[in-house]
């Protein structure tokens, strides 16, 4: 298979997962129990009111046709209008996205710059305290729940030491901490893929016959070790930054981020079904679509995984 | 009266598991977290017992007390004991994650199973839905089902189970098919035994060990989906003392009475810490070849 038909491949075959599930979306709202119209209303709403809700909404027609109005707004990127808002669920979503996309790269990179040069120390020398550091920091970072890391580092930063701003977004200064608290959650798992992917690679052939050549150590870190373990750790780091994209939704809230985790809890909270729709079918898509381009990516990048990739399609 | 071909294989099974005692004995750690999580476990149970106050009863005079020798974990914003609190949310958190992995974890299985014996249609349906749901990330998954089903125990459990279930059709299913090529079940085939039986009871107990494991990585999770979806507000409605929730709303008191916040959060940091590292201790001990199939995340 060619890389154009691979990359076809992967598009058509992203396109159809997307399709599913803009399905399931529609299926949770119309099939379980629960009426999202009464839940709109609210539980002391009239009948009557109810009823305008469904009306509105296109709730009271019969399932197919809801899905094929559904469907084809959606491919016309039509999402729907905000019942709070009265503005299209797009245009409020576009608002949000640079604060999301500042937040997760701010902490994606954040936490490479960290885990990495912690996972190669840590490999290099396998019974030292920066390798037992790695191997707690990989338990415990992925295990406190960022709610609660979030909140400790408002009330040491900003409660005690008043250093930093607790939430909100009006300088570069307000992105700090929301950023340490998601790549505190990151780090671990980052710095223990990179000392696997690192030892791993110390001791194949090829650095085995460099360091035999009399090649130094550094040498042989830059040219041969670190561009072997380039893959795993490119990859984690790619999974970690698609769902942050979408899953630093508890982050955003703890912060006041307005980014589009929080428009979410908030179109939640004021029942703004439409708005909560379309947040969560846009995220998903922005989610599959960084799985495609990081597979893209590693098959433009390296022979091996090309290989690999070709076999399994 | 057994014959020695039976008494044979129930010795067989009973060394195996000594050997997995043994070989998760000599962790340590992992064999300290056990009796944390025995611990936790117990408190689920018999946590309203124990409880020095009733946890629902507040008492306004006494409110955002920090921790004394009266209230040893001190008092929350409508100066309800926090220890209490604790004591009996327990079995909110931990028992909400256990049910939902319960559920998540037996019909993953068994879809996996399916989609691996049976293979064709099944399998083919079977893997891209499993694709779908593997698509949303887990946290998102779960939070527009408990969106889209209003708050409640029952929507959390169904969130939790449908977020995880399609890590074990995976992780079944893969497993599944490294066993159908053994001898042994090409001889069940040969008796004519019945592709349900051959499923569940030649196949099952072969693919258990990974199912374990990630059963134990996914405690650790559920606790942080379920107390993260309670801190927004989306879970056990208060006042029900969820830990998760108790933080949510407890953080407006940040700034005077941090220890609101803080007990809570100990609480759930040391379970999910304890579950992870015993999941990583059972991996070891049952099955060190799994290691690149399973996932804490």
């Amino acid at each position: 298979m060619s890389l154009a038909n691979y990359i076809i491949y992967r598009i058509t075959q992203a396109f159809i997962t997307f399709l599913g599930a803009s399905l399931l979306i529609f299926l949770f709202v119309r099939l379980l129990p629960g009426d999202p119209a009464r839940l709109i209303a609210g539980p002391e709403a009239l009948e009557e009111d109810v009823q305008r809700i469904r009306v509105q909404l296109g709730l009271n027609k019969p399932l197919y046709e809801q899905f094929a109005v559904y469907m084809a707004s959606l491919l016309r990127g039509d999402l729907g209008t905000s019942i709070k808002y009265g503005t299209p669920v797009l245009d409020e979503i576009l608002t949000r996205l640079p604060y999301t996309l500042a937040l997760a790269f701010t902490a994606e990179a954040l936490a490479v710059a960290i885990a990495v040069p912690l996972g190669i120390l840590a490999a290099l020398k396998p019974r030292s305290l920066v390798s037992q550091l790695v191997s707690v920091l990989a338990v415990v970072g992925a295990s406190l729940p960022v709610f609660w890391t979030g909140l400790m580092l408002i009330f040491i930063f900003s409660v005690e030491l008043k250093l930093l701003p607790s939430s909100g977004s009006g300088s570069p200064r307000h992105l700090i901490l929301p950023s340490v608290t998601l790549a505190f959650f990151l780090i671990g798992n980052l710095a223990r893929i990179t000392r696997a992917a690192v030892m791993e690679s110390l001791g194949s052939n090829h650095v085995v016959t460099a360091r035999a050549k009399g090649l130094s150590l550094s040498k042989i870190l830059m040219r041969h070790v670190l561009r072997n373990s380039l893959v795993p750790i490119l990859t984690v780091a790619s999974v970690q930054l698609g769902a942050l994209l979408g899953g630093a939704v508890v982050t955003e809230t703890v912060f006041a981020w307005p980014g589009i985790g929080s428009l979410l809890i908030d179109s939640l909270f004021f029942r703004d079904y439409p708005l909560a729709q379309g947040v969560i079918m846009f995220t998903i898509g922005a989610f599959i679509l960084i799985n495609i381009v990081t597979d893209i990516l590693y098959a433009l990048v390296d022979p091996r995984v090309r290989e690999i990739l070709w076999k399994t399609v | 009266m057994e014959d020695s071909l039976t008494l044979r294989i129930k010795e067989a099974k009973r060394k195996r598991l000594l050997e997995v005692w043994e070989a998760f004995k000599s962790n340590r750690v992992a064999l300290a977290t056990l009796i944390i999580i025995i611990f936790v476990i117990l408190i689920t149970f018999i946590g309203p017992y124990i409880a020095p106050y009733d946890p629902y009863s507040f008492d306004l005079r006494k409110a955002r007390q920090p921790p004394s020798r009266e209230h040893v974990l001190g008092t929350d914003e409508l100066g309800r004991d926090i220890l209490s609190r604790l004591l009996v949310g327990a079995r909110y958190t931990v028992g909400i994650s256990v049910v939902s992995i319960a559920i998540g974890a037996s019909l993953g299985t068994l879809l996996g199973l399916i989609s691996g014996y049976k293979g064709g249609f099944w399998d083919s349906l079977i893997q891209r839905i499993n694709d779908v749901l593997l698509a949303f990330p887990t946290i998102l998954l779960a939070i527009a089902l408990v969106a889209f089903r209003g708050p409640g125990i029952s929507s959390l459990v169904l969130a939790i189970a449908v977020s995880f279930m399609p890590v074990y059709v995976r992780l079944v299913r893969a497993s599944v098919l490294q066993v159908v090529v053994e001898d042994y079940i090409a001889a069940a085939k040969l008796l004519g035994l019945s592709s349900w039986r051959i499923m569940l009871k030649h196949i099952l107990p072969n693919v258990m060990s990974p199912v374990i494991v990630q059963a134990t990585y996914h405690m650790g999770l559920a606790i942080l989906v379920a107390s993260a979806l309670g801190f927004l507000g989306l879970g056990v409605p208060p006042p029900t003392p969820e830990w998760g929730s108790m933080i949510g709303t407890g953080k407006i008191y940040l700034f005077s009475a941090p220890h609101i916040v803080v007990f809570p959060g100990l609480f759930i940091s040391i379970t999910i810490i304890a579950f992870n590292i015993l999941g990583d201790g059972l991996r070891d001990a049952l099955d060190p070849r799994a290691r690149t199939l399973l996932r804490r995340f």
